[in-house]
C-alpha cells in the first residue's frame, strides 16, 4: 500500500509519524510505503510566533529540520504538489514527479492573506508570520504610548489569538511601565468579543479589569495608512498609533487551483475526516472546511484519528475511530498566568481562572511540541 | 457504635496541616521558577523522552542489551574491562621498556596462547555478525 502525505506542517507531520509507528513492521517489510511531500525542509512551531512577537522566544527556538522529526520509514521530499488528480489516485509535483497512492492525506494548512483588506499589510503588525512577528517585537519595544487597536479578520488560525494578543499587550505595556500611556482598543467582527460564547463571557470582565476598550460588529473594510485609521464595513472607524492585526486566512492556492475546495477549504466529513466524495483521501488540519477552530491541537487530535484509521484499514479493511471535534487551547492571560479551553462538537469550553501552573504548563509545551510532532506526545 | 455527632478523627487536622504545607511548598517553588527555568527543564525532559523513545524502539539495540544480559556476555565484558585496565598498565611498562617491533616481535606475540585465544574470539564474533557468510570464488 502506498500512503502519501501532502503537507509537512503540524498535522501532516503528526499523522505521518502516527501511521509510520503503527505500521512500522509493514514499512520495514516493504508492504507499506509512506511518502511525504512538503514545500519546505523546515518545520515551524507556529504558536511560538506569538512569543517571538512579544520577545519571549527567539526565532531559532521554533524551527527544526523537517527530516529530523520524521520516523525513519518515511520517504520525505521537498517538492510541493502542483496538481492533484484524485480520480487517478496521483499527484504531480513542482519538480514534475508523479506520485501515485492508495491513500492520500492532505494537510496543506492555510495562510494569512492581506489583499482582502486594502492597507492592512502596510499599516499593521501581526504575530501570524515570521517577518511579522520579528517586526512586531521591534515596534512594541520602541512604542512609547498612544492608541493601540487590535483588529480581527475571519476566518483565522488560532481562535484564541485575538484575546491572547490583547492580554499580552496589556501585560507587555504594564511591565514596561507605560500602560497608563496606552489606550488599548479591541475589535471583533460579531456581536460579542469572541466567536465561542463561553470564552467571550469569561473575557469581558478581564477586559474591563485591564481597562481594554472593546467594540463588536467591527469587520475590517480598509486601512487609511497615511492617517492611521481603520474603517469597518459597519461604517465605524478606529484611529491608531499601532495596529495589531489578526489577518484573514485562506487555504493554500494549490487547493483552490485544483478545484478541491473554494477558498482553499476542502469539503470534509466532520467525523471520518474523509474528503467528501473520496473515500481514500483524508483531510487534516487547517485546510478542511469544518466549522471548528483552526488550531494545532485540532490537527493533532485529527491526526490520531486518521492515523489509527489508516492503519486499521490496511490491517482489517475498515476504520475504527471518529473525530469528535476535540480542540484544546491554552490562553495566556496576564501576570504570568494562563488558563485553557477544551471543547468538542458537543461540549463548549468551561474556562477556569488563570493560574501560574497553567502558564508553566504552556511554557513547557512550547518545548514538548517537538515530541508531539514526532508522534510521541 | 458512634453517634452522628462523633467528632472528626484526630488524624484529619494533621492531614490538613500537611496539605497546607505541601501547597505552600508548591507555591514557593512556583514563585522561584522563572519562564527560563521552566523552559530549560521542559526542554531536557522533552529531549530525554525523544531519546528514550528512539532507544527503546531500536530493535538492534534492544537485542544487543538482551544479549549483554546473558551471564556469558557479562563475563566477557568483565574480561574486556580487565584487559583494558591491564592494557593501561602495559602502556606504563612499555614506556619504560619500549618494544623494538619487527617480524620477531610479531612472531613472539603470535606464539602467546592468550593472544591466540583473543584472535579466535574476534574471529567468532565477526563470523556471528555475518551469519550468511561470504561466497568464495
Amino acid at each position: 500500500m502506498k500512503i502519501l502525505f501532502v503537507g509537512g506542517g503540524m498535522g501532516g507531520t503528526i499523522v505521518a509519524n502516527n501511521v509510520a509507528r503503527r505500521l512500522a513492521r509493514e514499512v520495514r517489510d516493504g508492504k507499506v510505503e509512506i511518502t511525504m511531500l512538503s514545500a519546505t525542509d523546515q518545520h515551524w512551531y507556529q504558536p511560538g510566533l506569538l512569543y517571538v512577537a512579544f520577545g519571549k522566544m527567539a526565532m531559532n527556538d521554533i524551527v527544526r529540520d523537517q527530516a529530523s522529526l520524521l520516523e525513519p520509514g518515511i520517504r520525505f521530499f521537498v517538492d510541493p504538489v502542483e496538481e492533484f488528480e484524485l480520480a487517478q489516485n496521483k499527484v504531480r509535483t513542482k519538480g514534475g514527479v508523479v506520485h501515485d497512492y492508495d491513500m492520500l492525506v492532505i494537510a496543506t494548512g492555510c495562510e494569512a492573506v492581506y489583499d482582502e483588506v486594502p492597507g492592512l499589510a502596510e499599516a499593521s503588525e501581526t504575530p501570524y508570520t515570521r517577518d511579522g512577528a520579528t517586526r512586531m517585537f521591534k515596534r512594541l519595544r520602541d512604542f512609547e504610548g498612544g492608541k493601540v487597536a487590535v483588529v480581527v479578520g475571519v476566518p483565522h488560525k488560532c481562535p484564541i489569538a485575538p484575546i491572547e494578543i490583547t492580554f499580552m499587550l496589556h501585560e507587555f505595556f504594564e511591565k514596561r511601565g507605560i500602560r497608563d500611556k496606552v489606550e488599548l482598543k479591541y475589535t471583533y467582527p460579531i456581536a460579542r468579543i469572541h466567536n465561542i460564547e463561553n470564552i467571550a463571557t469569561w473575557a469581558v470582565p478581564e477586559f474591563e479589569r485591564m481597562e481594554v476598550d472593546y467594540e463588536t460588529f467591527f469587520n475590517m473594510k480598509e486601512v487609511d495608512v497615511e492617517n492611521r485609521i481603520v474603517h469597518s464595513e459597519e461604517g465605524t472607524e478606529k484611529e491608531f498609533d499601532l495596529l495589531v492585526a489578526v489577518p484573514p486566512h485562506r487555504g493554500m492556492k494549490v487547493i483552490e487551483e485544483n478545484n478541491l475546495g473554494e477558498g482553499g477549504w476542502i469539503p470534509t466529513d466532520r467525523y471520518s475526516l474523509q474528503m467528501e466524495g473520496h473515500d481514500n483521501v483524508y483531510v487534516v488540519g487547517d485546510t478542511s472546511n469544518l466549522p471548528i477552530s483552526k488550531t494545532g491541537s485540532t490537527a493533532h487530535f485529527q491526526s490520531e484519528v486518521v492515523g489509527e484509521n489508516i492503519a486499521s484499514i490496511f490491517r482489517t479493511g475498515s476504520a475504527t475511530r471518529e473525530y469528535d471535534g476535540k480542540v484544546y487551547c491554552f490562553i495566556e492571560a496576564d501576570q504570568d498566568r494562563a488558563t485553557n479551553a477544551c471543547f468538542n462538537y458537543i461540549d463548549p469550553p468551561e474556562i477556569k481562572a488563570p493560574t501560574k501552573s497553567m502558564h508553566m504548563l504552556k511554557m513547557s509545551y512550547n518545548q514538548w511540541y517537538w515530541s508531539s510532532a514526532r508522534g510521541l506526545l | 457504635m458512634t453517634s452522628p455527632e462523633t467528632p472528626v478523627s484526630e488524624g484529619q487536622p494533621q492531614d490538613l496541616a500537611k496539605l497546607i504545607e505541601l501547597a505552600a511548598a508548591i507555591s514557593a517553588a512556583q514563585d522561584a521558577m522563572t519562564d527560563d527555568i521552566v523552559t530549560r527543564l521542559a526542554s531536557a525532559m522533552g529531549e530525554g523522552m525523544i531519546l528514550m523513545d528512539r532507544l527503546t524502539r531500536n530493535q538492534g539495540l534492544m537485542s544487543l542489551l538482551q544479549a549483554l544480559n546473558q551471564p556469558a556476555a557479562q563475563d566477557s565484558l568483565e574480561c574486556l574491562a580487565d584487559a583494558l585496565r591491564s592494557g593501561s598498565m602495559m602502556d606504563a611498562v612499555n614506556a619504560k621498556n619500549p618494544k623494538t617491533g619487527g617480524y620477531g616481535g610479531l612472531l613472539r606475540m603470535a606464539k602467546d596462547p592468550d593472544v591466540q585465544d583473543a584472535i579466535y574470539l574476534l574471529a567468532r564474533l565477526v563470523k556471528g555478525m555475518n551469519p550468511e557468510g561470504t561466497s568464495k570464488n
